[in-house]
């Protein structure tokens, strides 16, 4: 396990933390290379990791690709291991739980004249 | 297949329960599901042994993977946030909370008991973007640990809650659904 200490404070903010900018980037190649990896997903390839703009590995353990990654003199707060699966959304936004699959409850429309008494 | 939790019990009623070598206990709500977990950075390959363990409500309702007090994850899993690396945010009630690269280790309960355990080791619930750790002073954090839905999803992981009983069971895919899948 790698020791990362950050100076982000742990308080909520009215905007986004700021991600490090080594994770950040690795993260933007891994959203990049999401669309061709997709296909290539299996039980053995359901992680990838990458350093900045290079990846490094794909496996079936997180924790692994992150030891490998160790290995290899990385400085954690460069990389990034992602999941090899559909997403709505890349890493870094924000994921909004005030909105999330909500359907809009100030719009009569989306109520159907039917289901009112 | 694994059994994960085998007949899980939550009751009509409020109980309590200790965590660690806290001399008070905490309250339960009736019809709350509550499992044991521990949380662990994502890069560590195992869980330590003697790693602390604490409860989490079960919450289908809620719409992230694990969501957390700052105060729960030292005092209760004794790791400062800044130890587990920033992946991101969630936004929730306006505010943006920090999500952090960890895994969350199920541990499985004995049959009929929520807080006795069976011997075998804990099952990680392997998060792609962590878990979600709230200011403690946050009026809307919540009061307790939140293992959601999405953090089931995401490892694929079947949940069966008999009402009638009040039993929860929860499992990986077994063969039937692997064959299922591939045939599909």
């Amino acid at each position: 396990m790698s020791a990362v200490p950050q100076p982000a404070p742990e308080s909520s903010s009215d905007g986004p933390p700021e991600i490090p900018p080594g994770i950040r980037r690795s993260q933007e190649a891994y959203w990049r290379d999401l669309p061709q990896l997709l296909p290539l997903r299996s039980r053995k390839r359901e992680w990838v990791a990458y350093h900045l703009d290079e990846r490094v590995a794909i496996g079936s353990d997180a924790a692994e690709l992150y030891q490998e990654c160790y290995r290899r003199g990385f400085d954690g707060n460069e990389i990034y291991v992602g999941r090899i699966e559909y997403d709505e959304l890349p890493p870094w936004e924000p994921i909004d739980l005030d909105a999330y699959g909500e359907v809009p409850e100030e719009d009569p429309a989306s109520i159907p004249p039917e289901a009112l008494p | 297949m694994t059994a994960l939790l085998r007949e899980l019990p939550y009751w009509d009623r409020s109980s309590r329960m200790r965590v660690g070598g806290a001399s008070v206990p905490i309250p339960v709500k009736a019809h709350q599901i509550v499992v044991w977990v521990s949380v662990a950075p994502a890069d560590a390959p195992a869980l330590e042994p003697g790693a602390p363990r604490f409860p989490a409500i079960l919450d289908t309702g809620s719409t992230f993977t694990f969501s957390l007090r700052q105060a729960h994850l030292q005092g209760w899993a004794g790791i400062h946030p800044n130890y587990l690396r920033l992946l991101g945010s969630i936004r929730h009630l306006g505010k943006y909370i920090p999500n952090r690269a960890a895994h969350v280790w199920l541990h499985g309960n004995r049959p009929g008991e929520r807080d006795v355990f069976t011997g075998r080791p804990p099952y990680r619930l392997k998060l792609k973007r962590g878990i979600a750790i709230y200011p403690s002073d946050m009026p809307q954090a919540p009061r307790l640990p939140l293992l959601g839905l999405m953090a089931l999803e995401e490892n694929r992981l079947h949940l069966k809650v008999d009402t009638e009983h009040r039993r929860v069971t929860l499992r990986t895919p077994d063969l039937v659904t692997w064959l299922w899948k591939r045939l599909s």
